[in-house]
């Protein structure tokens, strides 16, 4: 019932002072509060509900101080697909500034491994060189262009194309046939996408995203490790960093939202289904939501 | 709250406003200061609204969400101990005295509450902490014992003892300076 004290606690409890306190709370038991009407009982009673007392006047807050600390809340919060500030002002940065590289990079690996795959195609093996040399040309771009964990290790150079051009899931068509990330203007659109892609495809939840895709979920990066890594922005394991189970991810995929790389992850969560958007330059939460 | 768990901001700033002032109280008395308890109030909000969407209907919110307001005070009180130089000396003349001088005529509520700040801040923070759950916070036993995470009977043997000690040091000549402020920020 009770802890033994230490040199910096205060002395053994005395039973009465302890049934006191009990009853004082409506903590007491059936057969304690018999002994309530005790006259010891009830000297602590009075004493402990003065203390009591005492501790409950508390100062209240200086003025402004609710305001002050529910706005600063409140920008940390997501809701109403608002986006959190990603600790940098964009406003505040020159125009280059603003450019999604990466996604401007994934645009052209995937121009040229379009290029590069049809041109092969074309040939059609009657020149095995050059056949050759322009596959190894597309698997080279195309691991160069994966994020992570080489999804290409079972491809052909098709797939390997198709791995690192889309956002590692099926659901990513939008990605290939525009050859980078889905660029959203605001919150509102990624949501709506998100909700339209989840009805389109009801399945999605039954579907669960390849090991591949969990941990490729970085835009693609065509810089890879070549060593020409001034201005690219990390990798991100959007998955891990958000302590999600893989097997309950629905769906993810990289994408552009108000010109910031982003990771977007549908999973199912002990609340219902959330959306997770998580800024892989930062690799923080921008934006984290129930659908 | 299931609407600010769903990222209704107008439902988030209800909520926020609606808990605001206990969470002050619960952070006040454990901080032992207005500064350092509206630090410790704000880190708490911040903490509820990043962390809102893990919690998952077990208990009551409130009960969560001083778990969660608890544990940012604590923290907060605890980093500013480790900073030396985060307060002002207790005898800087400049910005008055965190000990009150006594021979200087008071307003009697604020002399008590300076008294029951020092009292407080004489505690444990083991003992210190479930008596401000208890008393300002209104959570039962249970409710204290899992928001700290220690058994009921503990919770119930640790508010007894805190509160006996604190009759002792609030009574009659027994208002000595406190040795455990966590900071003195006038």
């Amino acid at each position: 019932m009770t802890d033994s004290p230490t040199p910096a606690e205060p002395g053994p409890v005395d039973p009465d002072a302890e049934l006191a306190s009990a009853h004082l709370d409506g903590e007491a038991g059936a057969d304690e509060r018999a002994r309530v009407g005790d006259p010891a009982v009830e000297a602590h009673r009075a004493a402990f509900a003065e203390v009591a007392d005492a501790v409950r006047d508390v100062p209240p807050p200086p003025p402004g101080l609710l305001d002050d600390h529910v706005a600063a809340a409140m920008d940390e919060f997501g809701g109403d697909a608002r986006v959190v500030p990603l600790g940098r002002s964009r406003a505040a940065q020159p125009w280059w500034q603003r450019i999604p590289l990466g996604a401007v990079a994934a645009g052209l690996v995937i121009v040229a491994l379009i290029g590069a795959i049809g041109l092969a195609s074309t040939i059609e093996g009657d020149d095995d060189d050059t056949a050759t040399a322009s596959l190894d040309a597309a698997d080279d771009s195309g691991e160069r262009a994966e994020t992570t964990d080489g999804a290409a290790g079972d491809a052909s150079a098709g797939a390997t194309m198709e791995d690192s051009a889309s956002a590692d899931t099926e659901q990513g068509s939008e990605l290939e046939a525009s050859g980078g990330p889905i660029a959203y203007a605001s919150a509102d659109d990624l949501v709506d996408d998100v909700r339209a892609r989840l009805a389109d495809d009801p399945d999605a939840a039954e579907a669960p995203t390849r090991e591949s895709d969990l941990s490729t979920t970085a835009p693609p990066e065509p810089d890879g490790d070549d060593g020409d890594d001034e201005g690219v922005e990390e990798r991100c394991d959007a998955v891990a960093q958000l302590g999600i189970d893989p097997a309950d991810v629905v769906l993810a995929f990289p994408a552009v939202l108000a010109g910031e790389a982003v990771t977007v992850v549908v999973h199912d969560a002990t609340d219902g289904r959330r959306l997770t958007v998580v800024d892989t330059a930062t690799c923080t939460v921008a934006l984290d939501r129930l659908l | 709250m299931a609407a600010a768990q769903g990222g209704d901001r107008a439902a988030m700033d209800a909520l926020l406003r609606r808990h605001h002032e206990r969470i002050w109280a619960v952070c006040r008395r454990l901080a032992g200061n207005d500064a350092d308890a509206a630090d410790a109030t704000q880190e708490a909000m911040l903490l509820i609204v990043r962390r809102i969407g893990t919690f998952d209907g077990r208990s009551r919110f409130t009960t969560w969400a001083h778990r969660v307001a608890t544990n940012a005070c604590l923290d907060e009180l605890r980093r500013r101990k480790r900073r030396p130089a985060d307060h002002l000396p207790d005898d800087d003349p400049e910005h008055g005295h965190a000990t009150p001088d006594r021979s200087e005529p008071l307003d009697q509520a604020v002399s008590e509450r300076m008294a029951i700040d020092e009292a407080l801040a004489a505690l444990p923070e083991d003992f210190r902490t479930p008596i401000v759950l208890r008393d300002l916070g209104g959570h039962d036993y249970a409710e204290i014992a899992a928001i700290l995470d220690i058994p009921a009977g503990t919770v119930r043997s640790r508010i007894a003892r805190g509160r006996a000690r604190l009759a002792e040091l609030l009574g009659p000549g027994n208002q000595s300076p406190a040795p455990d402020r966590p900071s003195t920020r006038p």
